[in-house]
């Protein structure tokens, strides 16, 4: 189940550290996606019938829709039937209480992709959901969590304990019937955070959780609903990583965020997927749908994150704006190369009055790979007093990219401002010159070039991100120069 | 398919077998692909993204579509250019005087007119039209309009290739000018599909006005109008292309502009979308000589419950092309505008820049306007930019006039007035001067359904 | 130390230097003088190592090294400095963070660790307050709204950074008030007191009264056509380069 075609291996890098696979059994269901499967994946999560009888609904309408062909994408069809949508390491079948009782070779795994949980604990205070392929293994940090009144857990253990929460906002902001993938979420979603910060409280840590996929043909189907009542405060940051895989794999999140009055949500992606090898082969398939809303007066919700991995990537974090003076932020990064082909951008809706967006979008493309933005700011006729700023700027390396950028402005409100600018550029050979003649290696030049074009949206990073965001972006630019 | 767009394929059906029986000597290749495409295709849908905020069925009003049918009559021709017929033809109950006030042309410039999708011309011009004017040296020059669209191609486009009963075409000699004004007019409510290609000359200049114009005792009911005109400007040629749609209320208008730039060719538009209940104007410039460029001025100016559609694309397949697109929508009562920009830049457009900008202004609630710029790159040595805005009048300039002692109404016309301003600037002065005057008498009904601020 | 003997110059395949001979020992300040056009601008695009000009004959050495097969960075690693007529702007990049990048860069080669962060940062003050920035624009964009000659003070400041073995210093004078001429002309005497040799290419002779040059060459159609002291400054100064052209 684990072995990779050898020809392929020769292939590829060394450089992607993350390319190994865990020998663990695991426990997995046949492929294909019908009632049967999903029935007993709520069974082996032994779910309430509500989330099962929901799930079901979500199937239905599944069945009925069509994958969305509009982006500027190409790939080959994928085939749902021929993917798994359970697979749990068979170690976890009795939840672990404590570090101490999780397997210890799923431990080692996480050391080697650089998330050691207890220098973790002792750097920088950051609870840890990690997740192994479908099941969460450890949650750290629950008991300091609990004493602020913060819920952080693995959403299949919020179904259980919170039940009344997960009916009130599951699938409010992104209804099962939103878009394909959404559909195909809500009926095989395996788990993912739940996090639910009540009124007026700070969360005391940066809230964070590491995804993988291991096993063969397993798409992955994360589900995350993050909850700040009435003046409270959460960061959360996502960070991916997988191993190196000989045929693509499907990545079909649903991240939904609610922010009540006063309320503030920060959510960080980086994200390091494998992006297929020099010649597009392998790689994951990244299609999101990302939503906040703004539901509160003077809410705020801001989505920061950069992209370098994945051979496809379809994703538009989106904010509703609701609330009057409700603000949303987007701040992006999106890094393409060799055959890599990303469709990214963000949807603002401005519903209240005198609410505010800010989208600030970077594009670096390389080698022969398609970095599109596509973005929508919209004005409902009530969106009196309306504000965006948009700034959306490519960067090309070399002479086999592309960068597009398709951005919709739909004012339906006159009262409204909404400023949108763009720009292409490439990296002047003169800057590069001269940063070689000061004894800068080609690349670290490109690298440091990159930075700077990129510097506007690091910043908007919570600082641990921002070092990794940064090593991320150097090894993804390597070999980038000619 | 819906009701609507049964309806309005049926007519498009009649209206084929209709031209099949009247062509005499039977319809071209081009005619019978064009038709073949349409039935497959259709008319656009709102899952096109260059229809995506305009519903295409609008521009087929009930009463168009209840409209007989009439047979293409032969008038007989002016000797030289066998598409166009001599004004005397026309008919007694037309009013010329009258139109030929509301077009107001220059005085050095060609006048043609295109009444009811018939092309005439006046006594003295007549010569014109026959000898070098008349002849298109070499046809291959043109690309054929259905390439040259390539997949900007619409159902729209399609029926004008169809239907069109005969194209004019005209060629520029070499390192000569002209002026040439079209007059576009529909007297009888009808569907119009004119068609027009040009060859400007190396080295010639072109100045082309294309006016659909409703002079005031012509009330007609439903028109449409859906034309295409073709330009190829050959080397070092220059164009000035003026499009200025004062239509009746009740007449949709469709157009298509199709241009072709060889080596340092120049083409420089100004369009202004003032009348009609919906209109559609859709220029396609392909930069493909070294050296070429194209800039677009447009303005769209919305009142009551109007629909104006631009759509501006610049395909840049050659090095050192520019292009610059300034586009400004203006919407008052609750009219709808939207903007289509695209600039294309492919792997050999080397040292290519491109400049896109759309600036907008809601004047009054129920008021929208869509834009959506669009920049596709596909080399790194390019200088490209685009922004876009949507806002309101400046309260604080308004505040400012009227302080100093200028009534409310004025300032606004003033500020009005003074938006659009940056997109005439560069026309030559007699330019300047006759659209300036066609276009400020609708600033004060304009004004009038802004909301006070 | 640096001997470039019979070096010939062509781009796109035209000759623009012919046989230049010039040898520049530790300390010692050498000045190019010519007129436009005569190939000052080539020579620095061949020292530094810009691969659009071809060397057709002649060689290259710096202490001994030949440079002709290295890279830019790798003449960089070397001790090789060139500060540019026109420094590019790199905006997002803070002045600080680039100098950083720089300093280890050089530092990486030796084999020696990152400089610290205190330590750069006393540094790098030092050297701005010899080239006469002031501190703010450290954390500005790399050169990113300097005029002229702000840009220039950059380029010493840099160069204090790096006191390197031969700096070819390319028009440096040209958009530069008097009170700027001073301070460069201070630099410069400074790092040739730490025997940093010399190149300065210019074609205006009078500012070289902050400075006494060791050799003075005049380059005319792609030749030195002499080499000598300050006198020849002078004449240029007196009579144009029409004097030396025989």
């Amino acid at each position: 189940m684990c072995a990779a075609n050898t020809d392929l291996q020769q292939h590829l890098q060394q450089r992607y550290s993350a390319g190994f696979v865990t020998d663990i059994e695991t426990d997995t269901l046949p492929a294909g996606l019908n009632e049967t499967v999903i029935r007993q994946l709520s069974a082996k999560k032994q779910e309430p019938e509500y989330i099962l009888n929901w799930r079901l609904q979500a199937f239905q309408r599944w069945c009925k829709m069509k994958p969305p062909a509009w982006a500027q994408v190409q790939h080959t069809p994928i085939d749902f039937q021929s993917i798994v949508y359970y697979s749990s390491p068979k170690s976890l079948a009795d939840r672990p209480k404590s570090l101490d009782e999780v397997d210890p070779e799923l431990l080692q795994t996480y050391e080697k992709l650089g998330i050691p949980l207890y220098e973790q604990e002792m750097l920088a205070g950051v609870a840890v959901d990690a997740i192994f392929d479908s099941v969460s293994v450890a949650t750290t940090f629950k008991d300091t969590l609990a004493k602020a009144g913060v819920i952080f857990c693995p959403i299949s253990e919020a179904i259980q304990q919170y039940p009344e929460l997960i009916k009130a906002y599951l699938g409010r902001v992104v209804p099962p019937g939103d878009n394909f993938y959404a559909a195909l979420n809500a009926a095989v979603f395996s788990d993912g955070s739940f996090v639910y910060v009540p009124e007026g409280v700070r969360c005391p840590l940066e809230l964070s959780t590491y995804f993988r996929i291991n096993a063969a043909n397993t798409g992955q189907f994360e589900r995350t609903l993050i909850i700040a009542e009435k003046g409270s405060y959460v960061s959360y940051l996502e960070g991916c990583t997988a191993p190196m895989r000989d045929e693509n794999q499907l990545h079909a999140a649903v991240v939904e965020l609610v922010a009540l009055d006063d309320a503030e949500i920060k959510y960080s992606t980086v994200q390091n997927w494998y992006p297929g090898d020099e010649q597009g082969r392998g790689g994951i398939y990244n299609f999101v749908t990302k939503r906040g809303l703004c539901a509160g007066t003077r809410s705020k919700i801001s989505w920061t994150q950069i992209e370098t991995g994945s051979a496809i990537t379809w994703k538009y974090p989106s904010v509703i704006l609701r609330g009057d003076h409700a603000i949303g932020e987007f701040f992006s990064v999106a890094v393409t190369r060799n055959y890599q082909q990303a469709d990214t951008g963000t949807k603002m809706i401005h519903v209240g009055k005198n609410t505010r967006s800010t989208i600030l979008s970077k594009g670096i493309s390389a080698g022969k790979s398609q970095n599109t933005y596509r973005g929508l700011v919209k004005l409902n006729p009530t969106a009196t007093g309306a504000r965006n700023y948009t700034q959306c700027d490519s960067l090309l390396i070399g002479d086999g990219c592309s960068a597009n950028t398709f951005p919709y402005i739909e004012a339906g409100e006159y009262s409204g401002t909404v400023e949108h600018e763009a720009t292409t550029s490439k990296i002047a050979d003169e800057q590069l010159l001269y940063l070689q003649q000061r004894g800068l290696e080609p690349e670290q030049a490109v690298a440091l070039v990159v930075n700077g074009f990129c510097k506007d949206v690091f910043e908007q990073l919570p600082m641990e991100f921002a070092v990794e965001a940064n090593r991320l972006m150097q090894v993804s630019l390597e070999g980038c120069v000619g | 398919m819906s009701m609507m767009r049964q309806a309005i394929s049926e007519h498009c059906q009649q209206q084929w077998d209709t031209t099949i029986q009247s062509a005499a000597e039977g319809i071209s290749p081009i005619r019978q692909r064009a038709w073949q495409r349409w039935q497959q295709q259709g008319l656009p849908t709102r899952h096109q993204e260059s229809w995506k905020y305009t519903r295409a069925e609008q521009f087929f009003t009930e009463p168009l579509l209840n409209n007989a049918l009439k047979k293409t009559s032969v008038l007989p021709q002016k000797t030289g250019n066998p598409v166009i017929a001599d004004i005397k033809q026309l008919s007694a109950s037309i009013n010329l005087d009258l139109i030929h006030k509301a077009i107001s042309p220059q005085a050095n410039s060609v006048l043609l007119y295109c009444i009811d999708g018939q092309f005439y011309s006046d006594q003295t011009n007549t010569s014109l039209f026959g000898g070098q004017l008349g002849d298109v040296s070499d046809p291959s020059l043109f690309i054929p309009a259905q390439d040259l669209l390539d997949e900007d191609s619409d159902g729209f486009a399609l029926l004008n290739l169809a239907l069109s009963p005969e194209t004019l075409q005209l060629s520029i000699p070499a390192d000569s000018q002209l002026t040439l004004h079209i007059a576009y007019i529909a007297a009888r409510a009808g569907w119009y599909q004119p068609s027009v290609r040009i060859h400007v000359q190396p080295g010639s200049q072109l100045t082309l006005l294309e006016h659909t114009v409703s002079p005031a005792d012509l009330s007609v009911s439903d028109s449409l109008w859906n034309s295409l005109t073709q330009l190829h400007v050959a080397p070092s040629a220059e164009v000035i292309y003026v499009n200025l749609n004062q239509c009746a209320p009740s007449c949709q208008h469709v157009h298509q502009l199709l241009v072709d730039l060889d080596t340092s060719a120049q083409i420089q538009s100004w369009l202004a979308a003032l009348g009609g209940n919906a209109s559609r104007l859709q220029i396609i410039q392909r930069l493909a000589g070294r050296g070429s460029s194209a800039t677009v001025n447009g303005l769209l100016l919305g009142q009551g419950q109007q629909h104006h559609d631009h759509r501006v694309v610049f395909r840049h397949l050659a090095e050192e092309t520019k292009s610059y697109c300034l586009h400004k929508g203006l919407l008052a009562g609750k009219s709808k505008g939207v903007f289509n920009g695209r600039i294309l830049m492919t792997p050999e457009a080397h040292q290519a820049e491109g400049n896109m900008y759309s600036r907008n202004m809601l004047l009054s609630q129920g008021s929208r306007m869509h834009t959506k710029p669009e920049l596709e790159i596909y080399h790194d040595a390019v200088r490209c930019a685009h922004g876009a805005t949507v806002g309101q009048l400046d309260r604080q300039a308004l505040q400012y006039l009227c302080s100093r002692g200028i009534a409310s109404e004025s300032a606004r016309q003033l500020l009005l007035a003074a938006f659009i301003q940056t997109l005439w600037q560069s026309l030559p002065k007699p330019l300047y001067e006759w659209l300036t005057q066609q276009v400020t008498p609708s600033f004060a009904s304009v004004s009038e359904q802004m909301e006070a601020i | 130390m640096l001997e470039i003997q019979s070096l010939a110059v062509s781009v796109a395949n035209k000759t623009i230097l012919e046989a230049i001979d010039i040898t520049i020992n530790a300390g010692e300040i050498h000045v190019l003088m010519g007129p436009n056009g005569v190939g000052k601008s080539t020579l620095t695009r061949a020292l530094l190592g810009d691969t659009g000009y071809t060397i057709e004959s002649g060689s290259l050495r710096l202490g001994g090294l030949d440079l002709l097969p290295l890279s830019i960075e790798q003449r960089a690693h070397q001790g090789l400095f060139v500060a540019f007529q026109h420094p590019v702007t790199i905006p997002g990049v803070s002045n600080l963070q680039f100098y950083k990048a720089m300093v280890n860069a050089h530092r990486q080669v030796q084999n020696l660790e990152p400089l610290d962060a205190i330590e750069l940062l006393a540094q790098v003050k030092q050297a701005a307050k010899q080239s006469g920035l002031t501190e703010d624009f450290l954390y500005r964009g790399l050169n990113d709204g300097f005029s002229g000659g702000e840009k220039k003070r950059n380029e010493l400041l840099q160069m204090l950074l790096l006191s390197p073995r031969i700096a070819v210093v390319d028009e440096i004078d040209s958009g530069l008030d008097v009170d700027a001429l001073k301070i460069i002309g201070q630099g410069i005497r400074h790092l040739q007191q730490q025997g940093t040799g010399f190149l300065l290419i210019t074609h205006y002779p009078h500012w070289l009264e902050y400075l006494t040059p060791d050799q003075v060459h005049i380059l005319l159609a792609g030749r030195i056509v002499q080499s000598g002291g300050v006198e020849l400054a002078d004449q240029v100064a007196n009579q144009g380069f029409q004097a030396f052209a025989a």
